[in-house]
């Protein structure tokens, strides 16, 4: 991934007991890249949020759309477990990767607040009887396509999600705005277009999260786990 | 205007050991590291580390921070506003021995 070494250590300096490596050019850049990217990469809790859009789909196919308290319900529950869980996995990172606090940046909104609010946008716009395609899958591909573009060539595979949320956008698009039957809190036809959207949301989550995991533990080995103390 | 070996000369030699060339690039991109995230990222053990954090400090180019998290004592390393210059010369110059050694002619042999 990251190339021959274009530099070496021209005084040869080593330090006694050895280990030592010399830092090229291109170790620099991976050394900046993880540190800058470090809260992003910490994958697993974008997975679990992406699980936890799956699971919530599989649920909701359980509760008819008119039950609008035990809809609530059951976000309710599901936003707890992924608040209990998502702490565990900050303790995790903490407890093998260590801890930074990055710099004043231009601020990028990371993926499961941009599909939180692209869900709130969409649930407004549908109670609003409004159709159209679903934000939150148009906000995920806006800010995968930002990933993929500042983050060439490391978080390419992020162009998956841009294709599937365009994917989704189609989908989404095509159901038309009706007008809910008495009873009903959504029309079954529209929430079914925007859980199939949700689906392809939930799944690109899981995915990338898994992903950019990964690519923060190949490039951030593990040598010491536990204490960030210094001796 | 230098030669590209005067440049090579006057490269600051606190920041050119590779080790510490690691640790002020990883600092160089946020605020504040840990310990542990700085083992991670160089790769060197908790002795080297802390070694080469010490000769950091004393030449001003960071400073270290104790103190605790969850009742857990924590070491927080961040560079300073002259580390940071000092890193940017550091690349500047090298970037000018790089680009200099280009123009470089093999001598021929007679």
């Amino acid at each position: 991934l990251y190339g021959k070494p274009v530099c070496v250590d021209p005084f040869g300096e080593q330090l006694a007991d050895g280990g030592e490596a010399d830092v090229t050019f291109d170790d620099a850049r991976r050394i900046r890249f993880v540190t800058k990217r470090f809260h992003e990469l910490q994958g697993h809790r974008t997975a679990l949020f992406g699980g936890a859009i799956l699971a919530g789909i599989t649920l909701i196919h359980e509760v008819p759309l008119s039950d609008s308290g035990r809809l609530a319900q059951a976000v309710a529950f599901g936003l707890l477990v992924y608040g209990g869980a998502a702490e565990s996995i900050n303790r995790h990172y903490q407890s093998r990767f260590g801890n930074l606090r990055g710099r004043r940046s231009f601020p990028v909104p990371d993926p499961i607040t941009v599909v939180m609010l692209g869900f709130a946008l969409d649930l407004s716009l549908t109670l609003g009887g409004r159709g159209g395609p679903s934000v939150a899958a148009e906000l995920l591909g806006v800010s995968a396509l930002w990933i993929v573009v500042r983050d060439w060539p490391w978080r390419s595979y992020h162009l998956g999600t841009v294709v599937a949320c365009v994917a989704a956008i189609a989908a989404s698009a095509a159901a038309p705005a009706v007008a809910p039957a008495a009873g009903d809190v959504i029309d079954p036809q529209r929430a079914n277009a925007l859980l199939n959207a949700y689906f392809v949301v939930g799944m690109s989550l899981l995915v990338t999260g898994l992903v950019d995991h990964r690519l923060l533990a190949t490039t951030l080995p593990c040598m010491e786990e536990g204490h960030a103390d210094a001796i | 205007m230098p030669t590209p070996f005067e440049s090579l000369a006057s490269l600051n030699r606190l920041i050119h050991e590779p080790a510490r060339l690691a640790i002020v690039t990883a600092l160089s991109a946020c605020d504040k590291a840990d310990f542990l995230f700085l083992l991670n990222v160089t790769g060197l053990t908790k002795g080297n580390l802390s070694s080469h954090l010490s000769k950091l400090e004393q030449g001003g180019l960071v400073e270290i921070e104790k103190r605790f998290e969850r009742r857990l004592p924590v070491t927080y390393v961040r560079l300073t506003p002259q580390g940071r210059e000092g890193l940017k010369q550091y690349w500047k110059r090298l970037d000018g021995v790089r680009r200099g050694a280009k123009t470089l002619k093999p001598l021929r042999s007679t």
